[in-house]
């Protein structure tokens, strides 16, 4: 186990130099640059090259990169172009919040969605199950930005009950917190709920039809037992790789919701940094995304073999 | 489309200023309390030398004073110059200090420190877009503490409301050399830098050196990003937000029907135009331009697109609230005759083009569309193509464009308005316009002094340009704040300028 780990993390390092060549070339093949956009339509080209050269950007592009990469490599990522400020603080900062969020809108989609899809597996094909199976289809098909925008209408707007946007940190208070959390975190968890139900249902059933179900019926065993000390430990890993997965996404920018509910987290600032060309911004946040997501993979990984005995690690 | 600078408001403005005097004169003002501003974007830095971010001028103007400042209907007033004096040749300007002034961190603000802050903007090495802003500068002083005499090497009339910029801010000299201005700015201005949260908000706190006495009002005064229209304008509502700033145009007259909402605004100093590539065919004959100048239906344009908050254009961008506005009717809707220009410059059957537009830019994009409509009864082909903004500027940089959707925003003084997009190979002249009487216009206006008088240049510049179609000019927007019924004092500038903060009070 020890040494499938440590042999896991090995192979992450070539992954992530893969990522930081993807990262900063392909940020700067993007048309147009830094300096346009920091300058606008009133680009003055004496200032333009005076800018570009302040900012480093006139050097060759290899040479920038390996510059960027021996930075990366002694813990630096940089300064931002638009604004001046360290980036390393500054992405923490943001990543604990996205963190927050996507934690709470997971949360919310496995209690939800996980029950939800055993409910309706049980009752397969009667009124529970098809209840079950059009309001997660519902929740799928529904985007984000309108769910957003309808719960800020309702709950904000009409009935008052909650902010319809900012962010406030859990260190002034749990209650305040939880309020502006609230909406958007439903906004995020609802679709992720409507997928982990499916995703359940779906590997319950399929489960539910092999011949160890048989062999447990055949001995008598409780249809309780069956289906939760049988069924669910088989069907979880397909559910647990839908929710990693899922997790995963999450962390790695929930850009429409942040901006909806002016939620200040990386997917706020990956997309103002790509908007601005901020080379730097960009570069750290698919860093941030890749180590996130292989790293979340890895957990997924090692849960397998914690619920189920058979996945061996060699 | 970058907002960067200060402008003025005349009758709508003064009105508007003088009910706001009036109101507050009515009720006593209180201290204490805090004011959170909703505003597009946030900051990108604090440095006034370098941003030009309109969100970051917002802040700017509450952390800086400049030497001068301008008022809501348009005119330079005393800032941290109590007077000034203009050689009769239009060459020296002499500045007296305001004895006293200090600085947020307590040190004293002298001649010194106004000739080191000019200095940085106009040293190329500080890449400042404001460089030239100031005309060409022989030399600077500081004969005694409370004295700045500027000598140019030739008469340059905008001078002073260039100088009135609040992006003219002063720093204590040498400060920049041990601090980040971006992230640790020092100035005079009625608030003092307390933290960011990018991303998020930036809150100030009161100057307790502040040299105008009992201002500011609120002890706190807190910027807030919210980039979502819809979500900025139901923070106001909900009080997330005491002000929101740019609120959208659709939502003006909503907004304004609801109790206890108040909305101001009126005609900023932001206009629309249609910029064609003169350098290529078709663009170079005149005769299709002109064709172009008389098919676009301006009046339809703000009724559909801008829901009838803006004020279409016939002459030229400056707008009706300056003193150099020009009433001439040369691009307005004639059908008939932009067929016979387009008859006569061999184009009976029309032709092809596209129009560039920043696809961010909603309303841009939608003038787009409606010029499309308009040109077809020419045989005119258009195609919009809404681009990434980056990719567009890349695109009209290059001068690779047929025809752009664009606006500008300008500042107080004409020549922001003119020099630059429309003197021959000047920087921001990216449609290639040439005409040598507007060169000599234009230059006449930046050397005459006399208000007056260059009033009636540019007023005849304008007719020139907009006959020769250096744009096709549209409109120019109007711009609103919306505030809850607490905030007293509040007052609306066109040019977006939040100068008025300090003087903000809340009815507790």
């Amino acid at each position: 186990m020890l040494s499938y780990l440590a042999r896991r993390l090995l192979t992450i390092v070539p992954v992530l130099l893969g990522i930081t060549v993807i990262a900063y070339f392909l940020t700067r093949t993007i048309p147009g640059d830094a300096v346009a956009i920091l300058l606008g339509t009133q680009n003055d080209p004496v200032v333009a090259a005076q800018l570009r050269h302040n900012l480093h950007l006139d050097q060759p592009v290899i040479l920038g990169y390996f510059d960027w990469l021996s930075q990366v490599l002694r813990g630096h990522l940089g300064q931002s172009i638009r604004s001046g400020a360290d980036i390393g603080p500054d992405l923490v900062q943001r990543f604990a919040r996205s963190a927050q969020l996507s934690l709470a809108a997971i949360l919310l989609a496995v209690v939800v969605g996980i029950p939800a899809g055993i409910a309706a597996a049980v009752r397969r094909n009667r009124w529970p199950d098809q209840l079950i199976s059009v309001a997660a289809l519902l929740g799928i098909s529904t985007p984000d930005f309108w769910l957003g925008t309808i719960l800020v209408l309702v709950f904000s707007l009409q009935l008052q009950w909650l902010p319809p946007a900012g962010y406030v940190p859990p260190s002034s208070g749990v209650l305040p917190f939880l309020k502006v959390l609230l909406l958007p975190a439903l906004t995020l968890g609802l679709q992720i709920a409507s997928i982990i139900t499916r995703f359940t249902r779906a590997a319950m059933l399929d489960v539910l039809t092999q011949d160890y179900v048989r062999t447990a019926r055949a001995k008598g065993q409780t249809q309780h037992r069956i289906f939760y000390g049988h069924a669910l430990k088989n069907a979880a890993i397909p559910i647990l790789t839908v929710i990693g997965l899922n997790f995963g996404f999450l962390l790695g920018g929930t850009v429409i919701v942040e901006t909806i509910f002016s939620w200040p987290g990386v997917g706020n600032l990956v997309l103002t940094a790509i908007n601005q060309r901020d080379y730097p911004v960009v570069q750290a946040c698919v860093m941030l995304f890749a180590i996130t997501f292989t790293l979340i993979n890895l957990a997924i990984d090692l849960l397998y073999g914690l619920v189920d005995p058979r996945v061996r690690y060699s | 489309m970058l907002r960067s600078s200060q402008c003025t408001g005349r009758s709508l403005f003064l009105t508007l200023a003088l009910a706001a005097v009036a109101s507050a004169a009515a009720q006593t003002p209180v201290k204490g309390g805090s004011l959170t501003v909703g505003q597009q974007a946030d900051i990108v830095g604090l440095d006034p030398a370098t941003v030009s971010a309109a969100s970051s001028t917002s802040v700017i103007e509450q952390l800086y004073s400049s030497l001068l400042s301008v008022n809501p209907t348009g005119s330079v007033q005393p800032e941290l110059a109590l007077k000034w004096t203009v050689s009769p040749d239009g060459l020296k300007y002499t500045f007296t200090l305001r004895p006293g002034v200090k600085f947020a961190d307590g040190r004293p603000l002298t001649a010194a420190d106004v000739v080191y802050t000019i200095k940085r903007i106009t040293d190329p090495k500080t890449a400042s877009p404001r460089q030239n802003d100031l005309g060409k500068i022989a030399s600077l002083s500081a004969p005694n503490p409370v004295t700045v005499i500027v000598q140019l090497k030739e008469p340059f009339a905008p001078f002073l409301t260039k100088v009135a910029s609040p992006l003219m801010g002063i720093i204590p000299a040498e400060y920049d050399k041990t601090h980040d201005l971006n992230k640790q700015p020092m100035g005079s201005g009625p608030f003092k830098f307390g933290a960011w949260v990018p991303g998020d908000s930036v809150t100030l706190s009161r100057n307790p050196n502040y040299w105008e006495n009992g201002r500011p009002y609120v002890d706190t005064l807190v910027f807030k990003a919210l980039k979502d229209d819809v979500t900025r304008m139901i923070d106001v509502q909900s009080a997330v937000v005491d002000l929101a700033l740019s609120v959208p145009q659709n939502q003006v007259d909503r907004l304004k029907a609801l109790p206890g909402m108040s909305v101001v605004g009126g005609p900023g100093t932001w206009y629309d135009y249609l910029g064609l590539n003169l350098a290529q065919k078709p663009f170079n004959d005149v005769r299709v331009r002109q064709a172009l100048a008389y098919a676009v239906d301006r009046d339809s344009i703000v009724k559909t697109v801008l829901f009838g908050k803006g004020t279409p254009i016939f002459c030229g961008p400056v707008p009706p609230s300056s003193w150099a506005y020009a009433t001439c009717k040369t691009q307005v809707l004639n059908l008939a005759k932009a067929k016979q220009l387009m008859n006569a410059a061999g184009y009976a059957k029309g032709f092809d083009m596209t129009i560039k537009v920043g696809a961010d830019y909603k309303s841009q994009v939608n003038i787009a569309q409606a010029i499309q409509a308009q040109l077809k009864p020419l045989n005119i082909n258009v195609k919009v193509m809404p681009m990434e903004w980056g990719a567009f500027l890349n695109d009209y940089n290059a001068k690779r464009f047929d025809a752009v959707v664009l606006g500008w925003i300008g500042s107080v003084d004409p020549d922001d308005f003119l020099y630059f997009q429309f003197h021959t190979g000047e920087k921001f002249n990216t449609q290639s316009f040439s005409n040598k009487q507007v060169d000599t216009l234009l230059e006449t206006g930046r050397r005459t002094v006399d208000q007056a008088k260059r009033g009636a240049v540019y007023k005849q510049v304008q007719q020139v340009i907009s006959s020769q179609v250096g744009y096709v000019f549209l409109h120019i927007n109007d711009q609103y704040e919306a505030f809850r019924p607490a905030v007293k004092g509040y007052v609306h500038y066109a040019t977006g300028s939040l100068k008025s903060l300090k003087d903000i009070w809340i009815d507790k």
